[in-house]
């Protein structure tokens, strides 16, 4: 099914096609959409799951490992702010491993308030041990949710995962997006058959004390099933193709191959940039784009190989860690480690700033020109 | 301890094994040498109420045949809830160490 419709409605079709059971949300904008759309369709009767609104993220995060450890098929969404409330609790759902999937939409964190968006809110969940899909489109936003309770719930991975969009960039425009339709989801996506998972009838406790090296035999699972989780991720976009034809990686390649100078960056601005990358290939440079789609785990091998002919760097931060810089700049610079190439951050959009074509072709230019690694920030 | 070194390329995917659940009583860390107070039941005085086991954090309370609560005192950290919740007062507070 074709439709014209914006990221917060993918979001919430992505959960209805996956016949979510349990949405425990707390509306903040640019999500509020997400939460509007599924409570519509539950009070119409045509969403069936349990729909139940908290009084704080924390509550709704608290709620959503509640539900997601009965083994229910659980959702939720959340913005800047919001999410910040709720990462005391995401840790918590990633070490208990139980599945989940919730989407974050972007947008800047306070103070001082904006509504626009960066991209500081969701990378501070970076840490927390959840899987991370940062979109680029719409359409992305759809597919994503659905791929990510099909990697969540497998059985050696068990983790949680957070599909990113941007805020109003891609929540609130309109574009073509296909609905997968509901036997086709169904046929991907069957319903999960949890091992471990509260029941009455065999009572058990879980997220149990462990001290000292128990403790770290613990995180030791955690980092190795994310680690693994490589294989499912991949083995998942490929049988997604083969129903959709719609083929994802971990790293999106734009004309990266024979590039001289590549910009790295993730989220929805990629779009302008690959406007960019395209007039300057008009005129005759080798320019390229890559966007990161997965940042937790860190295709570090994969980016490797990806940028191995590629002298020149340009990371795009649109967040800024204070006292550090951009966020994504010291992953690529470790990504990158003793490869003599020249890599350049350029920290721009915060808060939504409004970025041009013309702004990345002056990041190109400049990264082609510089003979140094640099920071810049695009004012 | 002695340390020992080992490579993150060699770990192994535990499956369930790496899920931090119990589903045994056993299986609870054993929290007896957290404790400084222990709580001892006077056994004369108890009326059955069950609010002890009802209340206990850890869950270190059984009910024997006949109907009087037991502490375990591997598992009890020494919280001393059940003293306060105990409507007759007859648990009592003994002094293990310090």
């Amino acid at each position: 099914m074709i439709d014209i419709i914006d990221g917060n409605k993918c979001a919430a079709w992505g959960a209805r096609r996956a016949k979510v059971q349990c949405v425990p949300c707390f509306p903040i904008t640019p999500t509020t959409e997400i939460i509007e759309t599924i409570a519509e369709w539950n009070a119409k009767g045509e969403f069936k799951g349990e729909f139940v609104v908290l009084e704080s993220e924390h509550s709704a995060a608290s709620a959503c490992l509640g539900s997601s450890m009965t083994g229910a098929r659980t959702f939720t969404a959340t913005s800047s702010q919001g999410l910040l409330l709720m990462h005391e609790i995401l840790p918590i759902i990633s070490g208990c491993r139980t599945p989940m999937v919730m989407t974050t939409v972007s947008r800047c964190i306070s103070a001082p308030i904006g509504l626009w968006p960066d991209h500081n809110d969701t990378l501070a969940m970076r840490d927390a041990g959840w899987i991370m899909f940062i979109c680029e489109t719409n359409q992305e936003v759809l597919d994503s949710v659905i791929m990510g309770y099909k990697v969540s719930e497998n059985p050696k991975i068990l983790l949680p995962v957070i599909v990113n969009m941007d805020g109003f960039v891609h929540s609130y425009t309109r574009t073509e997006v296909d609905i997968p339709e509901q036997k086709l989801v169904d046929k991907f996506l069957p319903h999960p058959e949890l091992e471990i998972r509260l029941d009455v009838k065999k009572p058990m406790t879980l997220g149990i004390p462990a001290m000292g090296l128990d403790y770290m035999r613990y995180r030791q699972q955690l980092h190795t099933a994310m680690l693994d989780s490589f294989t499912v991720i991949d083995k998942v976009h490929k049988e997604w193709a083969k129903l959709t034809g719609r083929k994802y990686d971990f790293l999106d390649e734009y004309k990266v191959k024979d590039a001289d100078a590549v910009i790295v960056m993730i989220g929805a601005n990629a779009t302008i940039a690959r406007a960019a990358v395209d007039t300057m290939r008009e005129k005759g440079k080798k320019v390229g784009l890559l966007r990161i789609r997965l940042f937790r785990p860190f295709p570090e091998a994969q980016l490797r190989k990806a940028l191995e002919k590629v002298n020149k760097i340009a990371v795009v931060d649109q967040n800024i860690c204070p006292g550090m810089g951009g966020i994504l700049y010291p992953e690529i610079k470790m990504a990158l480690y003793g490869t003599k190439k020249i890599i350049s951050d350029y920290v721009q959009g915060l808060g939504g700033n409004f970025v041009s074509e013309e702004d990345y072709i002056e990041i190109l230019n400049d990264i082609m020109k510089t003979k140094a690694d640099d920071r810049k920030w695009q004012m | 301890m002695l340390s020992k070194l080992i490579k993150e390329k060699e770990f192994k995917n535990l499956g369930k094994k790496g899920i931090p659940y119990a589903v045994e009583k056993q299986k609870l860390v054993e929290r007896a040498n957290w404790r400084v107070f222990k709580p001892v039941i006077d056994y004369e005085k108890c009326i059955k109420c069950g609010l002890c086991w009802l209340h206990c954090p850890d869950a270190a309370y059984s009910v024997d045949k006949k109907g009087f609560p037991v502490c375990d005192g591997k598992v009890c950290k020494g919280c001393l809830l059940c003293v306060e919740i105990c409507p007759v007062k007859c648990i009592t507070v003994k002094k293990e160490r310090g």
